[in-house]
């Protein structure tokens, strides 16, 4: 083995067609901030930074054998609910909630490391269950589930707390829970709905019914719905070309390199980019499940399949949100949107995608 | 493989169930489709009017600065002009943030820094006036200083180098540009032209940015060109003036016109404003009088009583009438002349303006026949000029007039009119009869239609015996015009107290005249209101007014003086106008 051999061979871990996707992302997010951003070059070199940041979590990760992966999952779940539930103690508050733990500069959302802990930590459970329908394999998914989402719904942050408790249903589903389990949840789900509805705060309901009627307050809750549909229907079929998008570039439309980067796309390249940038998350998507449906191992088939599904779940509603068929909830558009962390969380989860492709399981 | 040995223990991976794969495999798929279709509803089916909501809200109008056309009088020169002027307007989000710079551009504007932020404050969120309507010299100096959320717009500002001479006919113009009094206001859309419109980007901030260039061009406002002859607007406007300030009186009017053409070449009315600087400006003081106010005319009515007459042969023109008494009764009224005379024909009767005559000749004339030769010649109607706040006096229906009405009609009381009224009916009479509506417009034609409201032998034998009250002995001598036979009317009546009766002291004074007599060319009405100093009579307050201008006005038309004429002015018994005063006074006959 050469040096040559030896330096590029963690990358032959890497799945081609997933490697693909990412690199096509990652140009249309570098293409699309440095539109939004009055073409400031810092802001894309930023963007870069963190993808540079991801690539190489990415290789390392997808270089790790899923056992290894694994044998994490008890650890990180249990630091995550620690910290989850010293930042509702010590936590920073910022726009009254408490999301954010941190000394100094250095901060970040614990409930960011949960969106793997917890998928981890269930696949780690049921991959070693024998008799997944029991119902103690319920419960147990149920209790795992419960513990993080309740403490960040305390922060309040129902939002995430929602797509964690999605990523674990998801898993629940996987693993081959009873169907009566999901039915039974389907039933609380909608007669506790009206109930919730009272232990709502106030911007909570504020979302919900802005989203049944933007126009009831076009300028204060209303604002972000209805720029953005303006900004993607005023894309058209073809778009109105880079640079051009008037929503963003004039700062009509908040939170534009962030949550509604999509909207901002969708203005510049029109329905003809959004069909490509779907038809890339597609691929993502459907690679990940392939990934999960050929793997011959428990544990891989669960992580990579509810990993693929919570990825599927950010994409859709983050597009969903921004295209008016869901309420506004705060979720970034997976290797799009600036920011690091999520950036991170996604490319660990391709990363552990690429290790259940990487390393099949050997029976002996 | 150095796995964990728990983990080997474990797992014969089991199948998913083929139907739970499948429901995830349609879930993802079923999700995807649904934001195609979301995405296909919003850019393709509601994509124009999504794109037009966008449009709404960065494509902003910058509406181009539009010339306003001038007004100039009948020979070009202006009356109204628009100068370009720099306005300055802050964009407080911005401008708050250079507090360091407020003193340098409240220096430059002369104000204190507190009053600069009061105007910072006094706007809108992103537009404030800090200065309107400054030189471009001195709004150059302030936006030299490049002082950011600071902008400068060029604006037009309305000058009139007439002052006020013309000032209650003009009108002005507000600090927009859009006229709210007088000619500015009548003829607002004329002159406006029309505005044109640039398109720009803007942001959410509402900062302007990129400009498309004109999406329509500006369409400057026409010239209005006015009939009005400005150096005998001046002259009418001074020699009204100091009538008014001499005998010490309210106010005064005077209108001076084309007999054949109608044209008004003057329309004065004082007290007067000074348009170019209005601080002391009050709405209702400086109206223009020659079309707002009215009167009760008094004398200068008698002309129209004794037209109607010969016209229906209720009178001839030889005919005389005895006013050999101190109270003519009339009802319970008692009508009386201020000299007695014995017998008097038809132009004694105008030049000693007898009101007994005149109800005389009017108690034989049917009432309906007075009334149609007063409604024709323009009384008790509008005249058409259009200018705002132009009264129609008041012609009250023949029907309801008894006795005393018809008598009292004959001589100018029962009846309210203004002084272009009075001077669009004498100049019925100047011009062979034939009624020509008045207009503030220069004609450049010659042909001008009218109504003959009396026949030309009529309006002839009228201009004769007018002429007779400006000659010596007559009323109106005082507007006699060395040179030119001037026909005219005296008129003094006594003020209408708007309670039914009437002022102990106030009277209106007037006097209506055209020149030359033989061959009339020009007309003019003075209405000089409530003098309090001197002989308070129309022949003495307001005749003076007419001879000045009328002379100003023949020699400015290049008609010539008539050298038989000329040599009649030795005749004359004054060389001066105090001389002439206490002649009338002395005669006793300047009365009404």
């Amino acid at each position: 083995m050469n040096r040559s051999q030896r330096l590029f061979r963690p990358l032959q871990k890497l799945d081609p067609a997933l490697l693909t996707g990412v690199v096509i992302l990652m140009g249309i997010s570098l293409a699309v901030l440095y539109s939004g951003s009055q073409e400031s070059l810092r802001v894309v070199f930023a963007q870069l930074f963190h993808f540079a940041i991801g690539f190489i979590v990415l290789i390392t990760i997808a270089n790790t054998p899923p056992e290894r992966i694994r044998a994490w999952a008890p650890a990180l779940y249990g630091i995550g609910v620690i910290l989850l539930a010293l930042t509702l103690v010590a936590g920073k508050t910022s726009l009254g909630a408490r999301r954010w733990l941190g000394a100094g500069p250095i901060t970040f959302q614990p409930s960011e490391l949960m969106k793997l802990a917890l998928p981890l930590l269930m696949a780690y459970y049921y991959s070693q269950q024998e008799n997944v329908r029991h119902w103690r394999a319920a419960i147990t998914g149920l209790i795992l589930i419960a513990i993080p989402f309740l403490l960040i719904a305390k922060e309040p942050d129902l939002g995430t707390a929602a797509q964690i408790g999605a990523a674990g249903i998801f898993m629940m589903w996987l693993a081959g829970v009873r169907r009566r389990w999901f039915i039974g949840l389907l039933i609380i789900v909608a007669v506790s709905g009206p109930v919730m509805w009272h232990f709502l705060h106030g911007y909570q309901k504020e979302r919900i019914l802005t989203f049944l009627d933007p126009q009831r307050d076009p300028l204060g809750a209303g604002y972000h719905i209805i720029q953005s549909m303006i900004a993607v229907g005023s894309g058209g079929f073809w778009g109105k070309g880079w640079f051009n998008g008037t929503q963003v570039n004039l700062d009509f439309l908040p939170e534009a390199q962030t949550d509604f980067v999509f909207a901002g796309f969708a203005e510049e390249f029109g329905l003809f980019g959004v069909l490509i940038l779907i038809a890339t998350y597609l691929l993502i998507v459907l690679r990940g499940l392939v990934i999960a449906f050929e793997s011959r191992d428990a544990f891989g088939r669960l992580i990579a399949g509810t990993l693929s599904l919570t990825f599927f779940l950010y994409i859709f509603i983050n597009m969903g949100m921004t295209t008016g068929i869901l309420p506004v909830v705060g979720v970034p558009l997976p290797l799009i949107s600036y920011g690091g962390t999520a950036m991170l969380t996604f490319m660990i989860g391709l990363g552990i995608l690429m290790s259940v492709h990487a390393h099949p399981r050997t029976h002996e | 493989m150095n796995s964990p040995a728990a983990f080997q223990a474990k797992i014969p991976a089991r199948a998913l169930p083929a139907w739970r794969a499948t429901a995830v495999w349609a879930a993802v798929t079923l999700a995807f489709a649904a934001v195609m279709a979301q995405a296909w509803r919003a850019q393709v089916e509601h994509g124009p009017f999504l794109r037009d909501q966008g449009a709404q809200r960065y494509l902003r109008h910058f509406p181009l600065p539009v010339q306003r056309g001038p007004i100039v009088d009948r020979e070009g020169k202006p009356l109204a002009l628009s100068v370009p002027v720099k306005t300055l307007w802050v964009d407080p989000q911005v401008f708050t943030h250079q507090e360091s710079q407020w003193p340098l551009v409240a220096s430059a504007l002369g104000i204190r820094v507190n009053e600069l932020d009061a105007r910072v404050h006094a706007g809108g969120s992103h537009f404030a006036f800090i200065a309107r309507q400054i030189s471009p010299e001195r709004a150059e100096k302030i936006t030299a200083l490049h002082i950011s959320g600071l902008y400068g717009l060029t604006e037009n500002r309305r000058y009139y180098p007439a002052g006020s001479i013309a000032a209650p006919l003009i009108g002005f113009t507000n600090v927009d540009g859009k006229g709210i009094e007088g000619l500015e206001l009548a003829y607002n859309q004329w002159l406006t032209g029309k505005a044109g419109e640039e398109t720009g980007l803007r942001d959410n901030y509402g900062h302007p940015l990129s400009l498309h260039g004109p999406a329509r061009s500006a369409q400057p406002g026409k010239v209005l060109t006015l009939s009005i002859d400005r150096n005998l607007q001046y002259v009418a406007y001074t020699a009204l003036a100091s009538a008014v300030q001499r005998f010490q009186a309210r106010s005064g009017a005077a209108v001076l016109m084309n007999a054949r053409t109608g044209e008004v070449l003057a329309m004065v009315s004082y007290p007067a404003f000074n348009p170019n600087d209005r601080r002391d400006y009050q709405a209702g003081l400086y109206n223009d009088r020659a079309v707002a106010d009215t009167f009760e005319p008094g004398s200068v009515m008698k002309p129209f009583t004794i037209a109607a007459a010969l016209d229906d042969n209720s009178i001839q023109p030889d005919s005389t009438f005895n006013v050999n008494t101190n109270c003519f009764r009339v009802a319970r009224f008692c009508i009386q002349d201020d000299v007695r005379h014995n017998n008097l024909d038809l132009a004694q009767v105008l030049k000693y303006s007898s009101n007994i005559g005149a109800a005389k000749i009017s108690l034989r004339t049917p009432p309906a026949d007075l009334y149609q030769m007063l409604h024709q010649a323009g009384f008790g109607q509008g005249s058409g000029l259009g200018l705002p706040g132009e009264s129609t006096g008041m012609l009250p229906a023949w029907q309801g007039w008894d006795i005393a009405r018809r008598a009292a009609m004959a001589y100018g009381y029962g009846l309210s009119v203004t002084p272009l009224q009075l001077a669009a009916a004498y100049a019925a009479i100047a011009n062979q009869g034939v009624y020509v509506a008045p207009t503030l417009i220069r004609q450049d034609t010659s042909s001008v239609n009218g109504i003959r409201i009396m026949p030309a032998s009529t309006a002839a034998r009228l201009s004769r015996w007018l002429s007779g009250v400006t000659s010596p002995g007559g009323t109106g001598f005082l507007a006699s015009i060395p040179g030119y036979q001037v026909a005219g009317k005296t008129g003094t009546s006594i003020m209408a107290n708007g309670k039914g009766g009437f002022h102990k002291n106030l009277v209106n004074t007037s006097f209506v005249g055209f020149a030359p007599a033989q061959d009339p060319r020009l007309v003019m009405a003075v209405v000089v209101r409530a003098p309090t100093r001197g002989w308070r009579y129309g022949g003495v307050v307001a005749a003076p007014v007419f001879r000045v201008t009328m002379a100003a006005a023949l020699q400015n038309m290049g008609i010539q003086p008539d050298p038989g004429l000329l040599r009649n002015t030795a005749a004359h018994p004054y060389r001066t106008v105090t001389e002439a005063q206490q002649w009338a006074e002395g005669a006793g006959d300047a009365a009404h």
